[in-house]
Protein backbone atom coordinates (compact mmCIF):
# COMPACT_ATOMS: atom_id res chain seq x y z
CA UNK A 1 0.00 0.00 0.00
CA UNK A 2 2.30 3.22 -1.17
CA UNK A 3 -0.74 5.50 -1.76
CA UNK A 4 -0.45 9.00 -3.49
CA UNK A 5 2.96 10.85 -3.62
CA UNK A 6 3.36 13.21 -0.51
CA UNK A 7 4.45 16.58 -1.04
CA UNK A 8 5.69 19.58 1.91
CA UNK A 9 5.35 23.09 1.61
CA UNK A 10 5.44 26.73 3.23
CA UNK A 11 2.90 28.84 3.47
CA UNK A 12 2.97 32.43 5.36
CA UNK A 13 0.91 32.82 8.94
CA UNK A 14 0.72 35.32 11.53
CA UNK A 15 3.99 33.86 13.54
CA UNK A 16 6.23 33.42 9.78
CA UNK A 17 6.13 30.57 7.66
CA UNK A 18 3.98 27.13 8.21
CA UNK A 19 5.23 23.99 6.99
CA UNK A 20 2.97 21.21 5.28
CA UNK A 21 2.60 17.81 3.86
CA UNK A 22 -0.03 17.48 0.87
CA UNK A 23 -1.47 14.62 -0.35
CA UNK A 24 -3.77 14.38 -3.61
CA UNK A 25 -5.14 12.60 -5.88
CA UNK A 26 -4.22 13.77 -9.92
CA UNK A 27 -7.98 14.11 -10.61
CA UNK A 28 -11.12 15.92 -9.23
CA UNK A 29 -13.21 13.66 -7.06
CA UNK A 30 -15.25 16.77 -5.35
CA UNK A 31 -14.57 15.81 -2.18
CA UNK A 32 -13.85 18.18 0.44
CA UNK A 33 -9.91 18.44 1.56
CA UNK A 34 -8.72 17.21 5.27
CA UNK A 35 -7.24 19.14 7.20
CA UNK A 36 -4.85 17.14 9.97
CA UNK A 37 -3.29 18.32 13.42
CA UNK A 38 -0.11 16.58 15.02
CA UNK A 39 -0.05 15.68 18.73
CA UNK A 40 2.86 17.14 20.75
CA UNK A 41 5.01 17.19 19.92
CA UNK A 42 5.98 15.81 16.93
CA UNK A 43 5.35 17.14 13.52
CA UNK A 44 2.57 16.24 10.14
CA UNK A 45 5.20 13.64 9.65
CA UNK A 46 3.12 11.09 11.98
CA UNK A 47 0.39 11.30 9.12
CA UNK A 48 2.46 11.04 6.32
CA UNK A 49 1.47 7.13 5.82
CA UNK A 50 -2.31 7.82 6.39
CA UNK A 51 -2.46 11.27 4.22
CA UNK A 52 -0.98 9.27 1.00
CA UNK A 53 -3.87 6.70 1.29
CA UNK A 54 -6.59 9.29 2.09
CA UNK A 55 -5.02 11.46 -0.30
CA UNK A 56 -6.70 8.74 -3.33
CA UNK A 57 -9.68 10.52 -3.17
CA UNK A 58 -9.09 14.36 -1.57
CA UNK A 59 -6.62 16.43 -0.85
CA UNK A 60 -5.36 15.95 2.59
CA UNK A 61 -3.10 18.29 4.45
CA UNK A 62 -1.05 17.55 7.57
CA UNK A 63 0.39 20.78 8.99
CA UNK A 64 3.17 21.70 11.53
CA UNK A 65 2.10 22.94 14.49
CA UNK A 66 3.65 26.34 14.91
CA UNK A 67 7.26 25.77 16.87
CA UNK A 68 7.12 22.41 15.69
CA UNK A 69 8.43 20.31 13.01
CA UNK A 70 9.52 23.09 10.09
CA UNK A 71 6.94 25.65 11.21
CA UNK A 72 8.30 28.85 12.84
CA UNK A 73 7.10 29.16 16.48
CA UNK A 74 4.81 31.60 17.71
CA UNK A 75 6.90 34.45 19.29
CA UNK A 76 5.37 33.52 23.08
CA UNK A 77 4.17 30.85 24.67
CA UNK A 78 1.16 30.02 22.72
CA UNK A 79 -2.52 28.57 23.13
CA UNK A 80 -4.68 26.19 21.26
CA UNK A 81 -6.66 29.15 20.52
CA UNK A 82 -3.29 30.45 18.33
CA UNK A 83 -2.71 27.33 16.81
CA UNK A 84 -6.46 27.25 15.16
CA UNK A 85 -5.82 31.33 14.21
CA UNK A 86 -2.42 29.39 12.55
CA UNK A 87 -4.55 26.64 10.93
CA UNK A 88 -7.01 29.39 9.33
CA UNK A 89 -3.81 31.24 7.95
CA UNK A 90 -2.78 27.87 6.15
CA UNK A 91 -6.76 27.74 5.09
CA UNK A 92 -6.42 30.78 3.58
CA UNK A 93 -3.64 30.33 2.06
CA UNK A 94 -4.54 27.64 0.44
CA UNK A 95 -7.77 28.87 -0.74
CA UNK A 96 -9.88 26.14 1.04
CA UNK A 97 -13.56 26.78 1.90
CA UNK A 98 -14.76 23.93 2.59
CA UNK A 99 -12.79 21.13 4.86
CA UNK A 100 -12.93 18.47 7.32
CA UNK A 101 -10.42 18.36 9.92
CA UNK A 102 -8.80 15.89 12.03
CA UNK A 103 -6.40 15.84 15.01
CA UNK A 104 -4.39 14.09 17.25
CA UNK A 105 -4.35 14.37 20.56
CA UNK A 106 -3.16 18.34 21.20
CA UNK A 107 -4.17 18.34 17.23
CA UNK A 108 -7.50 17.43 18.25
CA UNK A 109 -8.01 20.62 20.39
CA UNK A 110 -6.61 22.48 17.31
CA UNK A 111 -9.81 20.96 15.24
CA UNK A 112 -12.58 21.35 17.92
CA UNK A 113 -11.33 25.29 18.59
CA UNK A 114 -10.78 25.56 14.46
CA UNK A 115 -14.30 24.48 13.97
CA UNK A 116 -15.78 26.71 16.40
CA UNK A 117 -14.56 29.29 15.26
CA UNK A 118 -15.23 29.11 12.09
CA UNK A 119 -18.92 27.15 11.67
CA UNK A 120 -19.67 27.68 7.39
CA UNK A 121 -15.94 26.25 6.88
CA UNK A 122 -16.14 23.50 8.66
CA UNK A 123 -18.04 20.43 8.10
CA UNK A 124 -16.72 17.45 9.68
CA UNK A 125 -14.38 16.79 12.61
CA UNK A 126 -12.15 13.43 13.45
CA UNK A 127 -10.77 13.31 16.60
CA UNK A 128 -8.46 11.34 17.74
CA UNK A 129 -8.86 11.04 21.66
CA UNK A 130 -10.88 13.63 23.14
CA UNK A 131 -9.44 13.54 27.04
CA UNK A 132 -11.56 15.08 29.64
CA UNK A 133 -9.43 15.47 32.83
CA UNK A 134 -10.19 16.08 37.00
CA UNK A 135 -8.09 18.41 38.22
CA UNK A 136 -5.98 15.88 39.85
CA UNK A 137 -5.37 14.36 36.37
CA UNK A 138 -4.67 17.50 34.80
CA UNK A 139 -2.04 18.65 37.81
CA UNK A 140 -0.56 15.40 37.11
CA UNK A 141 -0.34 16.16 33.27
CA UNK A 142 1.05 19.30 33.51
CA UNK A 143 4.01 17.98 35.71
CA UNK A 144 5.08 15.15 33.69
CA UNK A 145 4.79 17.16 30.25
CA UNK A 146 6.74 19.92 31.82
CA UNK A 147 9.93 21.51 30.57
CA UNK A 148 12.69 19.07 30.44
CA UNK A 149 16.38 19.90 30.80
CA UNK A 150 18.83 18.52 28.60
CA UNK A 151 21.42 15.98 30.30
CA UNK A 152 24.85 15.30 29.21
CA UNK A 153 24.64 11.62 29.17
CA UNK A 154 21.79 11.40 26.55
CA UNK A 155 19.25 10.30 29.43
CA UNK A 156 16.58 12.77 28.61
CA UNK A 157 16.76 11.41 24.94
CA UNK A 158 16.31 8.01 25.71
CA UNK A 159 13.32 8.57 27.94
CA UNK A 160 11.55 10.11 25.10
CA UNK A 161 12.52 6.91 23.12
CA UNK A 162 11.48 4.49 25.60
CA UNK A 163 8.28 6.57 26.43
CA UNK A 164 7.64 6.25 22.39
CA UNK A 165 8.23 2.13 22.52
CA UNK A 166 6.09 1.98 25.35
CA UNK A 167 2.96 3.90 23.97
CA UNK A 168 3.09 2.15 20.51
CA UNK A 169 0.49 -0.69 19.40
CA UNK A 170 1.60 -4.03 18.63
CA UNK A 171 2.91 -4.46 15.17
CA UNK A 172 4.78 -0.87 15.45
CA UNK A 173 8.02 -1.85 14.92
CA UNK A 174 11.55 0.30 15.96
CA UNK A 175 11.66 0.92 12.39
CA UNK A 176 8.65 3.06 12.44
CA UNK A 177 9.25 4.92 15.53
CA UNK A 178 12.35 5.52 13.73
CA UNK A 179 10.78 7.69 11.42
CA UNK A 180 9.30 9.63 13.67
CA UNK A 181 11.28 10.07 16.60
CA UNK A 182 13.29 13.02 15.17
CA UNK A 183 10.02 14.92 15.43
CA UNK A 184 9.87 14.65 18.83
CA UNK A 185 13.28 15.56 19.79
CA UNK A 186 13.35 18.65 17.78
CA UNK A 187 13.77 22.00 19.30
CA UNK A 188 13.76 20.74 22.80
CA UNK A 189 13.73 24.61 24.20
CA UNK A 190 10.17 24.76 23.30
CA UNK A 191 8.65 21.31 23.07
CA UNK A 192 6.65 21.57 25.87
CA UNK A 193 4.36 24.39 24.66
CA UNK A 194 2.32 22.43 22.81
CA UNK A 195 1.24 20.19 25.54
CA UNK A 196 1.00 23.13 28.09
CA UNK A 197 -1.16 24.74 25.29
CA UNK A 198 -3.34 21.44 25.31
CA UNK A 199 -3.66 21.07 29.33
CA UNK A 200 -4.78 25.11 29.47
CA UNK A 201 -7.91 24.34 26.86
CA UNK A 202 -11.14 23.35 28.65
CA UNK A 203 -12.42 20.54 25.95
CA UNK A 204 -15.19 20.25 28.96
CA UNK A 205 -16.38 23.66 28.04
CA UNK A 206 -15.21 24.02 24.10
CA UNK A 207 -16.72 20.61 22.60
CA UNK A 208 -20.25 21.05 23.72
CA UNK A 209 -19.65 24.48 21.51
CA UNK A 210 -19.04 21.87 18.54
CA UNK A 211 -21.99 21.81 15.82
CA UNK A 212 -20.85 20.12 13.28
CA UNK A 213 -20.68 16.21 13.54
CA UNK A 214 -17.24 15.01 15.34
CA UNK A 215 -16.04 11.25 15.26
CA UNK A 216 -14.04 10.32 18.37
CA UNK A 217 -11.69 7.75 17.79
CA UNK A 218 -10.77 6.51 20.90
CA UNK A 219 -7.36 3.81 20.85
CA UNK A 220 -6.26 2.00 24.07
CA UNK A 221 -3.31 4.66 24.46
CA UNK A 222 -2.56 6.81 27.55
CA UNK A 223 -6.04 8.75 27.73
CA UNK A 224 -8.32 6.21 26.38
CA UNK A 225 -9.72 5.93 30.19
CA UNK A 226 -10.40 9.56 29.53
CA UNK A 227 -12.11 9.98 26.49
CA UNK A 228 -15.54 8.50 27.36
CA UNK A 229 -15.87 11.03 29.47
CA UNK A 230 -16.67 13.10 26.48
CA UNK A 231 -19.57 11.49 25.01
CA UNK A 232 -22.62 13.92 26.50
CA UNK A 233 -20.47 16.71 25.61
CA UNK A 234 -21.19 15.80 21.56
CA UNK A 235 -24.32 18.15 20.60
CA UNK A 236 -24.64 16.84 16.98
CA UNK A 237 -26.55 14.11 16.91
CA UNK A 238 -24.82 12.08 14.56
CA UNK A 239 -21.27 12.85 16.60
CA UNK A 240 -20.31 9.35 18.23
CA UNK A 241 -17.08 7.69 20.20
CA UNK A 242 -15.43 4.85 18.41
CA UNK A 243 -13.63 2.36 20.51
CA UNK A 244 -10.40 1.07 19.17
CA UNK A 245 -9.29 -1.83 21.73
CA UNK A 246 -6.29 -2.95 20.93
CA UNK A 247 -5.38 0.46 18.63
CA UNK A 248 -2.81 2.41 20.27
CA UNK A 249 -0.02 4.98 18.91
CA UNK A 250 1.07 4.22 15.81
CA UNK A 251 -1.96 3.09 14.41
CA UNK A 252 -1.89 5.55 11.43
CA UNK A 253 1.10 3.94 10.35
CA UNK A 254 -0.16 0.33 11.32
CA UNK A 255 -3.83 0.09 10.74
CA UNK A 256 -3.74 2.28 7.97
CA UNK A 257 -6.30 1.12 5.44
CA UNK A 258 -8.79 0.51 8.65
CA UNK A 259 -8.57 3.61 9.82
CA UNK A 260 -9.16 5.10 6.12
CA UNK A 261 -11.99 3.57 6.30
CA UNK A 262 -13.23 4.60 9.44
CA UNK A 263 -12.53 8.23 8.68
CA UNK A 264 -13.81 7.96 4.91
CA UNK A 265 -17.19 6.70 5.99
CA UNK A 266 -17.55 9.38 8.85
CA UNK A 267 -16.54 12.06 6.43
CA UNK A 268 -18.67 11.02 3.51
CA UNK A 269 -21.73 10.53 5.02
CA UNK A 270 -22.90 14.54 5.29
CA UNK B 1 17.38 32.92 24.36
CA UNK B 2 16.18 36.34 22.67
CA UNK B 3 13.64 36.21 20.05
CA UNK B 4 14.13 38.42 16.72
CA UNK B 5 11.06 39.79 15.10
CA UNK B 6 11.48 40.45 11.60
CA UNK B 7 9.83 42.06 9.12
CA UNK B 8 11.40 40.98 5.11
CA UNK B 9 11.16 43.60 2.65
CA UNK B 10 9.27 42.79 -0.61
CA UNK B 11 11.46 41.35 -2.59
CA UNK B 12 11.04 40.02 -6.54
CA UNK B 13 10.81 36.16 -6.34
CA UNK B 14 13.14 34.34 -7.61
CA UNK B 15 12.64 31.58 -10.21
CA UNK B 16 11.89 28.93 -8.16
CA UNK B 17 10.88 25.71 -9.52
CA UNK B 18 9.17 24.98 -6.12
CA UNK B 19 4.80 25.77 -6.67
CA UNK B 20 5.26 26.90 -2.68
CA UNK B 21 7.86 29.85 -2.50
CA UNK B 22 7.38 33.54 -1.50
CA UNK B 23 9.44 35.80 -0.71
CA UNK B 24 6.52 38.82 -1.36
CA UNK B 25 5.17 38.61 2.44
CA UNK B 26 5.50 39.24 5.90
CA UNK B 27 7.15 36.99 7.88
CA UNK B 28 8.39 36.42 11.60
CA UNK B 29 11.14 35.23 13.33
CA UNK B 30 14.46 34.48 11.52
CA UNK B 31 15.02 32.50 14.35
CA UNK B 32 13.00 31.71 17.69
CA UNK B 33 12.61 30.83 21.07
CA UNK B 34 15.09 27.48 21.98
CA UNK B 35 16.61 28.13 18.22
CA UNK B 36 20.18 29.17 18.00
CA UNK B 37 20.79 33.25 18.46
CA UNK B 38 24.02 35.09 17.79
CA UNK B 39 24.50 38.64 18.24
CA UNK B 40 26.11 38.85 14.78
CA UNK B 41 24.35 41.78 12.94
CA UNK B 42 21.62 39.21 10.55
CA UNK B 43 18.52 38.85 7.93
CA UNK B 44 15.54 36.00 8.12
CA UNK B 45 16.55 32.98 7.13
CA UNK B 46 13.67 31.48 4.99
CA UNK B 47 12.89 27.71 4.20
CA UNK B 48 11.56 26.72 0.37
CA UNK B 49 11.66 23.59 -1.65
CA UNK B 50 12.75 23.68 -5.50
CA UNK B 51 12.82 20.37 -7.52
CA UNK B 52 15.37 18.21 -8.00
CA UNK B 53 16.47 15.11 -9.96
CA UNK B 54 15.43 12.98 -6.79
CA UNK B 55 12.27 14.50 -5.90
CA UNK B 56 11.52 17.74 -3.30
CA UNK B 57 15.39 20.01 -2.50
CA UNK B 58 14.49 21.71 0.97
CA UNK B 59 16.63 24.71 1.40
CA UNK B 60 17.17 27.82 3.94
CA UNK B 61 17.94 30.83 1.94
CA UNK B 62 18.87 34.71 3.30
CA UNK B 63 19.40 37.84 1.36
CA UNK B 64 19.64 41.17 1.81
CA UNK B 65 16.81 43.90 1.30
CA UNK B 66 18.54 45.19 -1.62
CA UNK B 67 20.10 43.65 -5.10
CA UNK B 68 23.89 42.44 -4.26
CA UNK B 69 26.30 42.08 -6.79
CA UNK B 70 28.23 40.01 -4.27
CA UNK B 71 28.36 36.11 -5.85
CA UNK B 72 25.77 34.23 -4.40
CA UNK B 73 27.08 31.54 -1.73
CA UNK B 74 25.60 28.09 -1.39
CA UNK B 75 26.45 25.91 1.07
CA UNK B 76 26.58 22.27 1.74
CA UNK B 77 26.31 20.39 5.19
CA UNK B 78 27.86 17.65 7.13
CA UNK B 79 26.47 13.88 7.48
CA UNK B 80 23.74 13.60 8.65
CA UNK B 81 22.60 16.88 9.43
CA UNK B 82 21.31 19.26 7.36
CA UNK B 83 21.38 23.14 6.35
CA UNK B 84 20.20 23.89 9.86
CA UNK B 85 24.35 23.76 10.28
CA UNK B 86 24.13 26.78 8.64
CA UNK B 87 21.24 28.70 9.92
CA UNK B 88 22.78 31.38 12.19
CA UNK B 89 25.66 31.81 9.52
CA UNK B 90 23.36 32.29 6.40
CA UNK B 91 21.47 34.95 8.94
CA UNK B 92 25.00 36.43 8.71
CA UNK B 93 25.76 36.27 5.48
CA UNK B 94 22.89 37.03 4.28
CA UNK B 95 23.11 40.53 5.02
CA UNK B 96 25.39 41.34 1.66
CA UNK B 97 24.66 38.36 -1.03
CA UNK B 98 22.12 35.53 -1.29
CA UNK B 99 22.75 32.55 1.01
CA UNK B 100 21.72 29.49 0.60
CA UNK B 101 21.92 26.12 1.85
CA UNK B 102 19.96 22.94 0.76
CA UNK B 103 19.40 19.71 2.40
CA UNK B 104 21.60 17.02 0.91
CA UNK B 105 18.80 14.64 -0.86
CA UNK B 106 18.01 12.14 1.93
CA UNK B 107 18.88 14.71 4.28
CA UNK B 108 16.71 17.12 6.66
CA UNK B 109 13.87 17.66 4.59
CA UNK B 110 14.88 16.56 1.40
CA UNK B 111 13.66 13.75 -0.61
CA UNK B 112 16.55 10.68 -0.72
CA UNK B 113 17.19 8.95 -4.02
CA UNK B 114 16.09 5.77 -4.77
CA UNK B 115 19.12 3.82 -4.59
CA UNK B 116 22.63 4.80 -2.26
CA UNK B 117 24.00 8.08 -3.90
CA UNK B 118 27.47 8.86 -4.79
CA UNK B 119 28.78 12.36 -4.11
CA UNK B 120 28.93 12.81 -7.77
CA UNK B 121 24.79 12.69 -7.34
CA UNK B 122 24.52 14.92 -4.50
CA UNK B 123 26.63 17.24 -6.53
CA UNK B 124 24.64 16.87 -9.66
CA UNK B 125 21.43 17.65 -7.45
CA UNK B 126 23.11 20.55 -5.93
CA UNK B 127 23.24 21.48 -9.96
CA UNK B 128 18.94 21.07 -9.98
CA UNK B 129 19.41 23.65 -7.10
CA UNK B 130 21.34 25.71 -8.80
CA UNK B 131 19.12 25.63 -11.79
CA UNK B 132 15.83 25.97 -9.87
CA UNK B 133 17.88 29.08 -8.23
CA UNK B 134 18.48 30.76 -11.45
CA UNK B 135 21.95 30.85 -10.01
CA UNK B 136 25.16 31.24 -13.22
CA UNK B 137 27.93 32.08 -10.68
CA UNK B 138 28.21 30.88 -7.31
CA UNK B 139 30.92 30.34 -4.62
CA UNK B 140 30.38 27.25 -2.45
CA UNK B 141 30.62 26.42 0.68
CA UNK B 142 31.11 22.92 2.52
CA UNK B 143 31.30 21.12 5.51
CA UNK B 144 33.04 17.68 5.97
CA UNK B 145 30.81 15.66 3.34
CA UNK B 146 30.05 18.95 1.73
CA UNK B 147 32.99 19.91 1.12
CA UNK B 148 33.73 16.91 -0.98
CA UNK B 149 30.57 17.85 -2.71
CA UNK B 150 31.64 21.27 -3.23
CA UNK B 151 35.07 19.99 -4.73
CA UNK B 152 32.69 17.80 -7.27
CA UNK B 153 30.21 20.45 -7.69
CA UNK B 154 33.03 22.76 -8.81
CA UNK B 155 34.68 19.82 -11.07
CA UNK B 156 31.05 19.18 -12.49
CA UNK B 157 30.69 22.82 -13.10
CA UNK B 158 34.14 24.79 -13.78
CA UNK B 159 32.54 27.89 -15.33
CA UNK B 160 29.95 28.30 -12.59
CA UNK B 161 31.90 27.81 -9.28
CA UNK B 162 34.15 30.40 -8.74
CA UNK B 163 35.54 29.60 -5.38
CA UNK B 164 35.30 27.27 -2.74
CA UNK B 165 35.54 27.02 0.96
CA UNK B 166 35.83 24.30 2.38
CA UNK B 167 35.65 23.30 6.48
CA UNK B 168 38.05 20.36 6.78
CA UNK B 169 39.60 18.66 3.17
CA UNK B 170 40.07 15.61 4.73
CA UNK B 171 42.87 12.75 2.63
CA UNK B 172 42.53 9.87 4.52
CA UNK B 173 44.66 6.34 4.61
CA UNK B 174 43.40 3.07 3.41
CA UNK B 175 42.90 2.04 7.21
CA UNK B 176 41.34 5.54 8.06
CA UNK B 177 39.00 4.74 5.85
CA UNK B 178 38.40 1.38 7.03
CA UNK B 179 37.92 2.72 10.58
CA UNK B 180 35.66 5.61 9.37
CA UNK B 181 33.35 2.95 7.63
CA UNK B 182 32.74 1.26 10.89
CA UNK B 183 32.36 3.92 13.15
CA UNK B 184 29.52 5.40 10.90
CA UNK B 185 28.17 1.90 10.05
CA UNK B 186 24.42 2.23 9.25
CA UNK B 187 22.47 2.98 13.55
CA UNK B 188 21.53 -0.57 14.80
CA UNK B 189 18.01 1.07 16.82
CA UNK B 190 18.01 -0.31 20.23
CA UNK B 191 14.84 -0.92 22.70
CA UNK B 192 16.13 0.73 25.31
CA UNK B 193 16.93 4.04 23.51
CA UNK B 194 20.78 3.42 23.94
CA UNK B 195 21.31 4.07 20.58
CA UNK B 196 20.31 7.85 20.65
CA UNK B 197 22.11 8.45 23.89
CA UNK B 198 24.98 7.56 22.22
CA UNK B 199 24.64 9.91 19.27
CA UNK B 200 24.17 12.31 21.90
CA UNK B 201 26.98 11.70 23.47
CA UNK B 202 29.15 11.89 20.12
CA UNK B 203 27.72 15.31 19.58
CA UNK B 204 28.87 16.86 22.94
CA UNK B 205 32.11 15.12 23.04
CA UNK B 206 32.96 16.63 19.89
CA UNK B 207 31.38 20.18 20.57
CA UNK B 208 33.75 22.65 19.89
CA UNK B 209 34.60 25.66 22.28
CA UNK B 210 31.48 27.52 23.51
CA UNK B 211 29.56 24.90 21.94
CA UNK B 212 26.59 24.77 24.41
CA UNK B 213 23.72 21.31 25.31
CA UNK B 214 21.18 24.07 24.04
CA UNK B 215 23.31 24.08 20.77
CA UNK B 216 23.44 20.39 20.23
CA UNK B 217 19.67 20.15 21.02
CA UNK B 218 19.12 22.76 18.28
CA UNK B 219 21.04 20.28 15.88
CA UNK B 220 20.58 16.98 17.20
CA UNK B 221 17.19 15.73 15.96
CA UNK B 222 18.97 16.08 12.10
CA UNK B 223 21.12 13.11 13.30
CA UNK B 224 18.16 11.12 13.88
CA UNK B 225 15.93 11.19 10.84
CA UNK B 226 16.20 8.35 8.39
CA UNK B 227 17.94 5.86 10.42
CA UNK B 228 17.50 3.48 7.74
CA UNK B 229 19.38 5.34 5.10
CA UNK B 230 21.17 8.54 7.38
CA UNK B 231 24.41 6.62 6.69
CA UNK B 232 24.67 6.89 3.04
CA UNK B 233 26.14 10.50 3.85
CA UNK B 234 29.20 9.20 5.25
CA UNK B 235 29.22 6.43 2.91
CA UNK B 236 29.30 8.34 -0.12
CA UNK B 237 31.99 10.78 1.44
CA UNK B 238 34.41 7.61 2.72
CA UNK B 239 34.14 6.47 -1.37
CA UNK B 240 34.83 10.02 -2.72
CA UNK B 241 38.70 10.13 -3.90
CA UNK B 242 39.54 13.19 -1.91
CA UNK B 243 43.16 13.53 -2.61
CA UNK B 244 42.80 12.85 -6.50
CA UNK B 245 39.55 15.21 -7.08
CA UNK B 246 41.22 18.21 -5.02
CA UNK B 247 44.24 18.41 -7.37
CA UNK B 248 41.94 18.78 -9.87
CA UNK B 249 39.86 22.06 -9.08
CA UNK B 250 41.28 24.70 -11.13
CA UNK B 251 39.21 27.68 -9.24
CA UNK B 252 40.68 29.11 -5.61
CA UNK B 253 39.95 26.83 -3.03
CA UNK B 254 40.58 28.09 1.03
CA UNK B 255 40.01 25.29 3.23
CA UNK B 256 39.05 26.00 6.57
CA UNK B 257 40.61 23.97 9.43
CA UNK B 258 39.09 24.48 12.75
CA UNK B 259 40.40 21.72 15.92
CA UNK B 260 37.71 19.11 15.37
CA UNK B 261 38.35 15.31 14.42
CA UNK B 262 39.44 15.94 10.62
CA UNK B 263 42.19 18.14 11.42
CA UNK B 264 45.02 15.90 11.08
CA UNK B 265 43.63 14.18 8.35
CA UNK B 266 43.11 17.92 6.21
CA UNK B 267 46.27 19.08 6.70
CA UNK B 268 47.44 16.63 4.01
CA UNK B 269 45.81 18.33 1.83
CA UNK B 270 48.43 20.86 2.29
CA UNK B 271 50.22 21.20 -1.08
CA UNK B 272 47.78 19.39 -3.28
CA UNK B 273 45.70 22.04 -4.88
CA UNK B 274 46.45 23.92 -8.11
CA UNK B 275 45.25 27.36 -6.31
CA UNK B 276 44.73 26.79 -2.79
CA UNK B 277 45.34 26.56 0.46
CA UNK B 278 45.07 25.96 4.62
CA UNK B 279 43.83 28.65 7.15
CA UNK B 280 44.58 27.34 10.40
CA UNK B 281 41.86 27.20 13.34
CA UNK B 282 42.78 25.80 16.69
CA UNK B 283 40.71 27.31 18.47
CA UNK B 284 37.32 27.10 16.89
CA UNK B 285 35.89 23.05 16.66
CA UNK B 286 32.50 21.79 15.52
CA UNK B 287 29.83 24.68 16.26
CA UNK B 288 31.96 27.73 15.39
CA UNK B 289 29.34 28.77 12.84
CA UNK B 290 27.14 29.54 15.69
CA UNK B 291 29.53 30.70 18.17
CA UNK B 292 31.82 32.76 15.75
CA UNK B 293 29.47 33.78 13.39
CA UNK B 294 30.98 37.24 12.71
CA UNK B 295 34.34 36.21 13.33
CA UNK B 296 34.09 33.34 10.30
CA UNK B 297 32.01 35.63 8.22
CA UNK B 298 34.54 38.20 8.21
CA UNK B 299 36.87 35.80 7.37
CA UNK B 300 35.08 33.94 4.76
CA UNK B 301 34.13 37.31 3.45
CA UNK B 302 38.03 38.37 2.67
CA UNK B 303 38.45 35.18 1.06
CA UNK B 304 35.63 35.67 -1.17
CA UNK B 305 35.59 39.37 -1.38
CA UNK B 306 39.03 40.56 -1.10
CA UNK B 307 41.83 38.24 -2.70
CA UNK B 308 41.63 37.91 -6.74
CA UNK B 309 40.02 35.02 -8.42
Amino acid sequence: MTGVPVHRGYADGRFGQIHYRIAQPDHETGKRPLVCFHMSPYSGVIYETFMAEMGRDRVVIAMDTPGFGNSDPSPQQPTITDYARVALDLLNAKLITDVDLMGYHTGSKVAVETAINNPNLVHRVVMVSAPIYTPEELAEAKRIYGPEPLKEDGSHVQGWWQSAVHWSMEGRTLDHIGRTFWARVLNPAISWWGHAAAFAYDSGAAIPKVTQPILVLNPEDDVWKRTPRAKDLLAHADSYIHDLPGWSHGFLDIKTEEATHIVRTFLDAG
Amino acid sequence: MSLKLCVVTIIPPLALAGAFFSLDVASAADDGPGMTTSSSPSVPVRRAYVEGRFGQIHLRMARPDQESARTPLVCFHMSPNSGRIYETFLGHMGTDRLAVAPDTPGFGDSDPPSKQPSISDYAAAMTDVLDALGLTTVDVMGYHTGSETCVELALQQPDRVRKLILTSAPIFSDEELQDFRDHYAKPELSEDGSHAAKIWKGHLFWAGPGYTMDHVGVQFADALRRPDISWWGHNAAFDFPMGEKLKQVTQPVLVLNPNDDLVEHSRRAEGTMQNGRIHELPDWGHGYLDIYTEDAGALIRGYLDGEPS
